[in-house]
């Protein structure tokens, strides 16, 4: 528990602990912090909540928000909602699993991008749209992908 | 400061208004998700540096979505004592020289898309915003402060005449009178059933047991919509007074506001919004003085289309999984923690203050005989000009898509419109003159939903639109009654084998009978409806079904196990452009001369069709 994983989850807890919607808004936190909810996180969380261990899995498995594995350094959402399934989002999102050599794991193997297919950001206008970490890009084709992907190519080169 | 009467909040609205029409030129940029996705950012930016370079003095503020996302980054430039100007699109790199113009005293002309009136002499030859085409017909009520207020200020929104409904209810009303208001307004529910929201406040008022609940839905899961989200990240503030409002009317001093995990900027908004109001002390105890106490708390959704549904919306905020509940008992009468609960809309709640602040017999004056106010709808997919309208409802669906939508992006033929989503049912384009009302939209099969108006065109399959819901409403079933769990599953595989060209002997009527038995068999709204894409598409372009069962050809050209890609010699240029892009390497040629694909390994990516500068990939 005296983890730094147990520390924080153990601070998130305790600001959560008796508002509404305490659950989801922890488990939010803590992905937050951590980029996924790991094991430890959990364990801590349903001792200060007091909620059973099984009933948080069930609803961290149940919410398609919340992960229980890593995501990579950089990790893009494609949307695949209606406006922009009707401007190509399938291709689009076949191309980034391609060009990333990412498989259904969602990670590339030097764990520097992940994907997950979501359902609309709520930039349909903008559509077919994609955000990478917490930026959105709008109107993306095909033939933009690689200048979009470029800045966090040359910052993981770095850090790799 | 806190804010003890409704007469500092007058005085505070007065002192306020020079942040609205500041001496010096303000600079609004719209700065949404959309417009942030459009390079907002670097705009707003860009405005700060030239004009700290070149010594103009300027106001700039990030502001809310003034709608036409289609010319986003929108920007506003309102001068003293003239008018404001709206541009779109406005880029990084023209945000030099109208500065310069500016210093000039000339007024920036390229993109001026028109002004909008605050009270200074005219200026003559820039026409008003209201009549250019996206903007003619639409009224501003609910999207009253969208693109006009910076929403992280609680200043802005007073000066707007911001909480002075509230003071109004809390001052001068009873429960029941702002009850009786809303009622008489002929308000009903933005959420998708139309519901009469005075009636529910009534409901749940009447529920013997407490404490009661308030919540608002801004779930907003409905793929290809995002009225809530322009609410909750431009107008905030108008929410929260709703919130307190209802919370007043019902007799609840707990209020949800309940947000979808991907709008992080709404939820931050709402979230700076709550801490304003606690402030002003608007939230918390004696409320302005009426003995009134009240709570606001931001719970987050995480990503299932079926929290939005009421019932499993409450077992969420419970921290349970988002599984319905069979109706009755209704929230009204058990709903979070088994105590009355009223949940409405966002964009329900965001009608509020305006009904209470001009009356009841004014807003009734806009709309339909049985649908009175105006409703947001988001136009988007094959448009031409995609954005968040506002329109009286029984608004003809022609004006929205032709008029202010222009028609199909790039001059293609529109086929038809989707509207309500994966409930939702598409509308034929020789039925536009329908009005946009709840009974008109579901004599036709299809339903208002929460106003998500997706445009298909003669580049849109409806077998793949139908197969796409399905494989949604499927994946996003909760498993929980068997109609729906297995019998949509059953449709969305069917549908799997027509696009892929395994459709020969599926028949089409006994799909009908399935989805019928989907309908009337599922215990929730998810179920009920889920069929509803896949119905009304087969009634109103069942041609287009036969040509993939029996012809094996998809006519929009989208199905792709059914497609041939080729280059037109007569176009092709021999660029090579599509060469570079081909991620298998089907395509070949010599340079300067036409090129050929090779069909064996052809995956039909269609990332030439997106290079090619000369038109010349065919896709059949
Ligand atoms: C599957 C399903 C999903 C729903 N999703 C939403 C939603 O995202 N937002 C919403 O306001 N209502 C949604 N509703 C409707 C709500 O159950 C409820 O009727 C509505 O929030 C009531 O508010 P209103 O009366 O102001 O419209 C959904 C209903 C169903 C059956
Ligand atoms: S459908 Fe992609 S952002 Fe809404």
């Amino acid at each position: 528990m005296d983890s730094e994983i147990g520390i924080k989850t153990g601070e998130i807890a305790q600001r959560w602990k008796g508002t509404p919607g305490m659950l989801t808004g922890a488990l939010q936190e803590i992905q937050e912090t951590f980029g996924y909810l790991p094991e430890e996180g959990i364990r801590t969380l349903a001792s200060e909540l007091d909620i059973p261990l099984s009933r948080i899995f069930s609803v961290a498995t149940f919410y398609s928000f919340f992960r229980l594995t890593p995501p990579g350094l950089h990790h893009i959402q494609v949307c695949e909602g209606t406006a922009c399934h009707v401007l190509g989002a399938d291709q689009l999102s076949a191309k980034l699993f391609r060009d990333l050599k990412i498989g259904d794991e969602g990670v590339s193997e030097d764990r520097l991008f992940s994907i997950d297919r979501v359902r609309c950001l709520g930039c349909c206008s903008m559509a077919p749209v994609v955000r990478i970490d917490d930026r959105t890009y709008g109107r993306v084709r095909q033939k933009n992908v690689a200048g979009i992907l470029k800045p966090y190519l040359k910052e993981g080169d770095g850090e790799n | 400061m806190k804010i003890k009467d409704a007469d500092s909040i007058k005085r505070l609205a007065e002192s306020s208004r020079q942040l609205l029409t500041p001496s010096v030129p303000r600079i609004a940029v719209g700065m949404s998700s959309c417009g942030l996705a459009a390079g907002a950012q670097s705009v707003m930016e860009a405005f700060q540096v030239e004009c700290g370079r070149q010594g103009v003095e300027c106001r700039i503020v990030a502001t809310g979505c003034l709608g036409f996302c289609g010319a986003e980054p929108l920007v506003e430039i309102l001068l003293p004592g003239k008018a404001a100007f709206v541009y779109g699109p406005v880029e990084e790199n023209r945000c030099a020289d109208m500065v310069a113009e500016l210093r000039e005293g000339r007024l920036p002309r390229d993109n001026l898309l028109g002004r909008r009136e605050v009270g200074g002499a005219e200026i003559e030859d820039v026409p008003p915003l209201s009549d250019h085409p996206f903007y003619k017909g639409q009224i501003r009520i609910v999207t009253r402060n969208l693109g006009l207020i910076d929403p992280g200020s609680f200043e802005e929104y007073v000066a707007c005449g911001g909480y002075q409904a509230l003071a109004k209810a809390l001052g001068a009303m009873s429960s029941e009178q702002v009850i009786d208001e809303i009622k008489s307004s002929g308000l009903r529910g933005r959420g998708g059933a139309g519901f009469p929201t005075g009636l529910k406040w009534e409901m749940t008022r009447k529920s013997p047991s407490s404490p009661k609940y308030i919540i608002m839905n801004g779930d907003e899961g409905d793929p290809g919509a995002y009225m809530d989200r322009s609410l909750m990240e431009g107008d905030p503030h108008a929410l929260v007074e709703a919130m307190i409002i209802g919370g007043y009317a019902i007799g609840a001093q707990t209020g949800i506001l309940y947000v979808r995990a991907e709008y992080p900027l709404a939820q931050k908004r709402l979230r700076e919004a709550i801490g304003q109001a606690k402030e002003a002390a608007l939230l918390g105890r004696d409320i302005l003085g009426s003995g009134f106490d009240f709570d606001l708390y931001l719970v987050s959704g995480a990503g299932a289309f079926v929290s939005g549904e009421e019932t499993a919306l409450i077992h969420s905020v419970e921290g349970r999984i988002a599984e319905p509940d069979p109706r009755p008992p209704y929230p009204s009468e058990a709903g979070l923690y088994g105590q009355p609960t009223c949940i409405n809309n966002v964009e329900t709640l965001a009608n509020v203050p305006v009904i209470l602040d001009r009356g009841a017999e004014w807003y009734g004056g806009f709309g339909a005989e049985k649908s009175k106010g105006t409703k947001l709808f988001c136009l988007v997919g094959e448009v031409a000009r995609t954005g968040l309208v506002e329109v009286p409802l029984g608004t003809p669906l022609a004006a929205i898509v032709h008029g202010m939508g222009g028609g199909g992006r790039g001059g293609a033929a529109v086929k038809a419109l989707q509207t309500g989503g994966p409930s939702g049912g598409c509308i034929p384009s020789e039925a536009f003159d329908l009005p946009a009302d709840y009974e008109a939209l579901q004599k036709m099969g299809s339903i208002m939903g929460s106003g998500g108006l997706i445009v298909l065109s003669e580049r849109t399959c409806m077998v793949d639109t139908a197969r796409y819901f399905l494989k949604f409403t499927r994946e996003e079933s909760c498993g929980k009654c068997t109609p729906c769990r297995e019998g949509i599953d059953y449709l969305s595989h069917v549908l799997d084998d027509i696009v892929a060209g395994k459709g020969a002997g599926v028949n089409l009527d006994a799909i009908e009978q399935v989805s019928r038995g989907i309908a009337a068999a599922s215990l929730c709204g998810l179920g009920q409806t889920a069929p509803n894409p896949l119905m009304t598409s087969l009634r109103h372009f069942r041609a287009e079904y036969e040509a993939h069962v029996t012809e094996n050809r998809c006519p929009a050209g989208v199905c792709s196990a059914l497609l041939h890609i080729s280059i037109d010699p007569q176009a092709c240029t021999g660029c090579t452009a599509c060469v570079a892009v081909c991620p298998v390497s089907a395509i070949s040629g010599t340079k300067k001369e036409p090129h050929q694909v090779d069909q064996s390994l052809c995956i039909k990516c269609k990332a030439c069709e997106d290079i090619c500068r000369f038109n010349a990939i065919r896709v059949v």
